[in-house]
């Protein structure tokens, strides 16, 4: 057991390397010479041609692809520095370090309210025999999940901040300011795990043998949480855990829409300033989360699925 | 059977909802929102009064704090050198313009200059020290404008600075240079205390400057906080702390404002012109406009076809109607484009070298060149620009204009550094941008548009070049009789009018919007708010 | 049987927004560029329907339009990214042993990458226009479809059924004809719909950033995007579009439930 954890976290590193490795290449084929973008920041006039030849040497756009690439990675491997960012001048990590949080406890509240709306809905909707209400859930969540995202936040914002003066619309200081950007992230989101909770048990409580041990007389709420919720347990989890990488990823919208200096404004940010250092460092980070998690939903295979050590000898399973 | 981690999962999930549920009813960790100075320690019934006596005094009671919400990011760090925009007043310059842009005395009390003015001597105004302490000299004030040179060669003719004394140095040109004062003003002349430089690995250098506030913090993305300076050698602000907050969506900047959570929104482009009627319907909000120094130009590529054509230029500039543009795009907020440059510049500009408008005539003319066929051209905007102004909409505006004329226009926004790639690479035939003359001389403006070399043409791919107005420039730049001068440029407009290589489209007028409490905040025509002026009354 | 009858009726309506924005010249006699001043920002009325928007151009005719913009490159999206996991899941599959390991690998590696940025720099290395923004989003949503579908294949080969058919002779294209394709089927089409819901909304995200349809074309993400300052003004700008947001995807699904097999 221990064995293929292992091989997973190191199967992971590898993966993280690849991706950096892709992800460099790409930045490099975005159009503009970065070295002009990176002279010109800010500025009311254009830089000067000796400054923009500067700032190229300076940041080695001079040399080539592979020369650059060794040169970062030598960079994080043994000083554990990931550079400065060239659209602020200060280091990475730094900036990675402030806007992290804002985007993580965005991301974590939003998956807590997430499911403790979808939880009882999904479940509800799946296991009742009244159609009516069934579908009456079914449509709810799928209207809630195709509102687009800055429709909703800026009808909530014009609703509670400038109407009727409520809540704050942009800032994170006080629990109150997470209330409307929580509420247009997972209302979204809530639509979809509804969905997904809802098929699954569905999928489970139509199956013969639960309606046996309805008919068997067992209390029906044994039946429920222990014959119907675990085994859907599985699908259920791999899904939430997705999202939960989505989230923590931060939401470019609700971010700038809120004036949140979280992390996935800072990725926008950073690709339209052509912010090599930044765009690599955050996509360590993201990646990293993803491949964690991509590890983490192995195990629970592991562990949930006994099935899975003999798929994973047919090599039916990664 | 029970699965130890299938309980380790459900923990996991609770303890996830009640972390959740805690942070949602944490205590405050800072106050944002402007407070009165009666503190909430007040023990006592919340009255309006101020906690000092309440005497029959009327004085008005002063909020502490004024929050202005911003659309981009002023503080600059190790970036640029000035560190921090200007309009913060955390540093000041020697000279800054009027309201006929002609430079004034500023931290400069006179100056004056030789004959052939290839020497101009200045003097400093005395007893003048930094928020660090140390005192502004004439050694301190040579070592700051080599520096802006370095960086921004604000001087072409420069040839040497020399300190003569404590609060006195002199400039010397290689030539004759009548403008110099005006190519001095605001940020080519900013002062910033030696120590300033000394700060090499901060993270957030401070920039140590003259003006009426001090920098005290900022946080990346998200606001700039300043305060008072009790030394201030002139007047004193009213207002003790000023944050500036970094709202980058426009519409969440002026509901910020409508919900009371910002007190003011006083920049350039920081509000779309649609939001005027906004404004204008919320009774608790004032709505200002002031003409500004920035002008919006079409330009056209003139070295591929179909725009090498002069002809054809000039019908489109013939065929767009700017006063529409600005009635219905910036919904009366702006200038139309009857003038090369800004009508600002009184001094300069020549009433008869004015794009018109007449359609039929327009016609006449693209069909004297494309007869009766069609033509295809590709219009480019920059994707962050159409974001700060209604770009799109006069595009749109532009291409249903030119439809008429057998011009088949499409439109392709894309973002910024895509857009420099493919002006310099010649992909497009039409595209706009501002400029801001921002030394009020038009030689700033005629070395971005009209040299060949200039970096408009060479960079966007313009290419532009007309030896009779490289010629007449040059003679400009270093006439010394202001008259013959003024006629120099008066030509050279007329001459840029009539072969039309870019045109304006129409000149900016800057909306800025505050609370009814606010007041004495204006906007000045290179967009610096009043910060030493504005208060806000206490609730 | 409500089932049935909630399902038929959501068919029906879709095919008639379907049929609408594909034919669009059949009800509605405007141009959707016919920019006319004159009438700029009418509430809806008797001769626009909907009403006009800041160009004073008609807002149904562009409803219409923008329509078979959105409708027609989500399913084109769904279409395409469902098309290339299918294909890929089967290959890999099929092929089995290393081959099969190497593509599950380069799925892997491919979901590991930021979806966003992904997406972005695709797009922005690809010349502006909806065309591009389709191509990048399904090359970045592929690999997640691919997974579902090759987990579901092997699930189907290792059922019991398939080995005491194998023992019987079955030969193993009959077994994919019979058996894999079937149920497969089934989920490629729900994952088809599903991805034609998020699609809408991913193109409308990324025209919040400023990608997609370029102007003067319509598309309902877009129209939201443009109409967002307009709001507390004139909010039926933005309101009809994100109507038909909501109804396009919730009838999709709707019929989508009905086909589902019980």
């Amino acid at each position: 057991m221990q064995q293929i954890i292992i091989r997973k976290i190191l199967l992971g590193l590898f993966y993280l390397f690849v991706i950096s490795v892709v992800a460099f290449v790409m930045v490099r084929q975005m159009p503009g010479d970065p070295a002009v973008l990176i002279a010109n920041q800010g500025r009311e006039s254009e830089a000067p041609p000796e400054m923009v030849e500067r700032i190229r040497r300076e940041y080695g756009f001079d040399r080539g692809l592979v020369e650059q690439y060794r040169r970062w990675l030598q960079r994080i491997i043994f000083e554990g520095d990931l550079g400065y960012s060239t659209r602020t001048k200060r280091p990475v990590l730094t900036e990675i370090q402030s806007s992290l949080p804002v985007s993580l406890h965005l991301g974590l509240i939003t998956f807590g309210i997430t499911l403790l709306i979808s939880f009882p809905l999904g479940l509800l909707a799946g296991v009742t025999r009244n159609k009516i209400l069934d579908i009456c859930i079914q449509i709810l969540a799928w209207i809630n999940y195709s509102v687009p995202v800055f429709l909703l936040a800026v009808l909530l914002i014009w609703i509670f901040a400038v109407d009727l003066r409520v809540l704050p619309a942009i800032g994170h200081e006080t629990g109150r300011h997470y209330v409307l950007p929580v509420a247009a992230l997972s209302m979204h989101l809530s639509g979809w795990t509804t969905q997904v909770i809802r098929s699954s048990i569905r999928e489970i409580s139509e199956k013969p043998y639960i309606q046996f041990a309805h008919a068997k007389g067992l209390k029906w709420i044994r039946v429920i949480l222990i014959h119907t919720l675990k085994p859907a347990l599985l699908p259920i989890s791999t899904a939430l855990l997705i999202q939960l990488g989505n989230l923590v990823s931060g939401s470019f919208i609700i971010e700038t829409i809120f004036a949140w200096n979280g992390i996935g404004r800072l990725l926008v940010d950073s690709i339209m300033a052509r912010d090599f250092p930044t765009i690599q460092g955050i996509l360590l980070y993201t990646g990293g989360i993803f491949a964690l998690i991509n590890i983490l939903i192995d195990c629970l295979y592991l562990f949930l699925d006994p099935t899975t050590v003999e798929k994973l000898g047919r090599g039916q399973t990664s | 059977m029970k699965h130890p981690f299938f309980q380790i999962l459900i923990l996991a999930l609770i303890g996830l909802l009640l972390t959740g549920c805690s942070i949602l009813v944490e205590e405050p960790t800072q106050a944002v929102v402007a407070e009165s100075p009666v503190g909430e320690e007040t023990a006592v019934e919340p009255t309006e009064a101020p906690a000092a006596e309440p005497t029959a005094d009327s004085e008005p009671s002063y909020a502490e704090e004024i929050v202005i919400g911003i659309g981009r990011d002023l503080y600059y760090g190790h970036t640029q050198w000035h560190m921090i925009h200007g309009s913060l007043q955390v540093w000041e310059s020697l000279l800054y313009p009027d309201e006929n842009l002609n430079p004034q005395p500023y931290l400069a009390e006179s100056w004056e200059a030789n004959e052939d003015l290839t020497a101009w001597t200045f003097k400093l105004r005395e007893g003048i020290t930094f928020h660090d302490g140390t005192s502004l000299t004439a050694e301190v004030a040579v070592d700051n404008l080599m520096g802006i040179h370095e960086n921004y060669t604000p001087l072409p003719t420069l040839d040497r600075m020399e300190v003569v004394d404590e609060s006195t140095f002199t400039i010397y040109l290689t030539e004759s240079t009548p403008a110099l004062p005006d190519l001095l003003v605001y940020f080519q002349s900013a002062m910033l205390s030696p120590s300033t430089r000394d700060q090499e690995g901060v993270d957030q250098p401070v920039p140590y400057g003259t003006g009426p506030f001090l920098f005290v913090e900022y946080v990346d993305g998200e606001r700039i906080v300043l305060e008072r300076n009790e030394n201030y050698w002139g007047e004193p602000p009213k207002v003790k702390r000023i944050i500036y907050r970094y709202i980058p969506d426009a519409i969440t900047r002026l509901q910020a404002l409508q919900s009371g959570e910002t007190d003011a929104i006083a920049d350039v482009g920081s509000i779309i012109p649609s939001q005027s009627e906004i404004i204008k319907n919320d009774e608790n909000l004032k709505l200002f406009a002031v003409d500004v120094l920035t002008t919006h130009y079409l330009f056209f590529n003139n070295d591929k076809p179909p725009f090498d054509n002069q002809t054809l230029r000039q019908a489109v500039s013939l065929a767009i109607d700017r006063e529409l543009i600005v009635n219905e795009t910036v919904y009366g907020y702006g200038v139309p484009g009857t003038s090369l440059i800004t009508q600002l510049a009184e001094k300069w500009v020549n009433p008869e070298a004015s794009p018109a408008y007449d359609s039929t005539e327009a016609k006449a003319l693209a069909q004297s060149v494309l007869g009766d066929e069609r033509v295809q051209v590709t219009f480019v905007l920059h994707s962050g620009l159409a974001n700060r102004w209604p770009y799109g909409e006069i595009a749109q505006i532009i291409q249903f204009e030119l439809a008429d004329l057998g011009i088949d226009v499409e439109i392709q926004t894309v973002e910024g550094g895509t857009w420099n790639e493919m002006l310099a690479n010649d992909e497009y035939d039409i595209s706009m941008r501002p400029y801001t003359m921002s030394s009020g001389d038009p030689d700033d403006f005629m070395t971005y548009w009209a040299r060949p070399e200039g970096i408009f043409n060479s960079k966007y791919s313009i290419s532009y070049k007309d030896d009779q107005i490289e010629a007449l420039i040059d003679q400009a730049v270093s006439e010394v009789d202001q008259a013959t001068r003024k006629a120099y440029y008066g030509e050279i407009q007329a001459i840029l009018i009539e072969q039309t290589p870019f045109t304006p489209i129409y000149h900016e007028v800057t909306l800025y919007t505050m609370q009814d409490t606010v007041y004495d905040l204006t906007l000045d025509a290179i967009f610096r708010p009043s910060l030493n002026t504005v208060y806000k009354l206490a609730e | 049987m409500t089932r049935m009858v909630i399902g038929a009726l959501s068919l029906a309506l879709l095919a008639v927004i379907l049929f609408a924005c594909a034919f669009p010249g059949l009800f509605t006699n405007y141009e959707p560029n016919a920019i006319n001043f004159a009438e700029k920002f009418s509430q809806p009325n008797q001769i626009h329907p909907l009403g006009t928007d800041e160009l004073g151009r008609d807002l149904f005719t562009r409803m219409l339009f923008g329509g078979r913009v959105t409708i027609g490159s989500s399913l084109l999206l769904a279409a395409g990214s469902t098309f290339i996991a299918a294909i890929w899941a089967a290959i890999s599959a099929y092929l089995g042993g290393i081959w099969d390991e190497l593509m599950t690998r380069i799925v892997d590696i491919l979901m590991i990458f930021p979806a966003l940025l992904f997406a972005l720099l695709l797009v922005s290395i690809l010349e502006p226009g909806m065309r591009s923004l389709v191509i990048a989003l399904a090359l970045v949503r592929w690999p997640g479809y691919a997974r579902i579908l090759r987990g579901q294949i092997y699930s189907l080969l290792s059922a019991e059924y398939l080995t005491a058919a194998e023992a019987l002779g079955a030969r193993p294209l009959h077994i994919i004809y019979r058996h894999i394709i079937p149920n497969t089927t089934m989920l490629i089409i729900t994952l088809f719909g599903l991805s034609f819901a998020s699609s809408i909304l991913s193109i409308s995200s990324l025209s919040f950033l400023g990608f997609g349809v370029q102007l003067p074309k319509a598309e309902w993400g877009a129209m939201i995007n443009a109409a967002r300052p307009l709001l507390q003004n004139h909010p039926y700008l933005m309101l009809f579009p994100g109507l038909a947001i909501i109804v396009t995807i919730l009838l999709t699904n709707l019929s989508l439930r009905w086909l589902e097999p019980h």
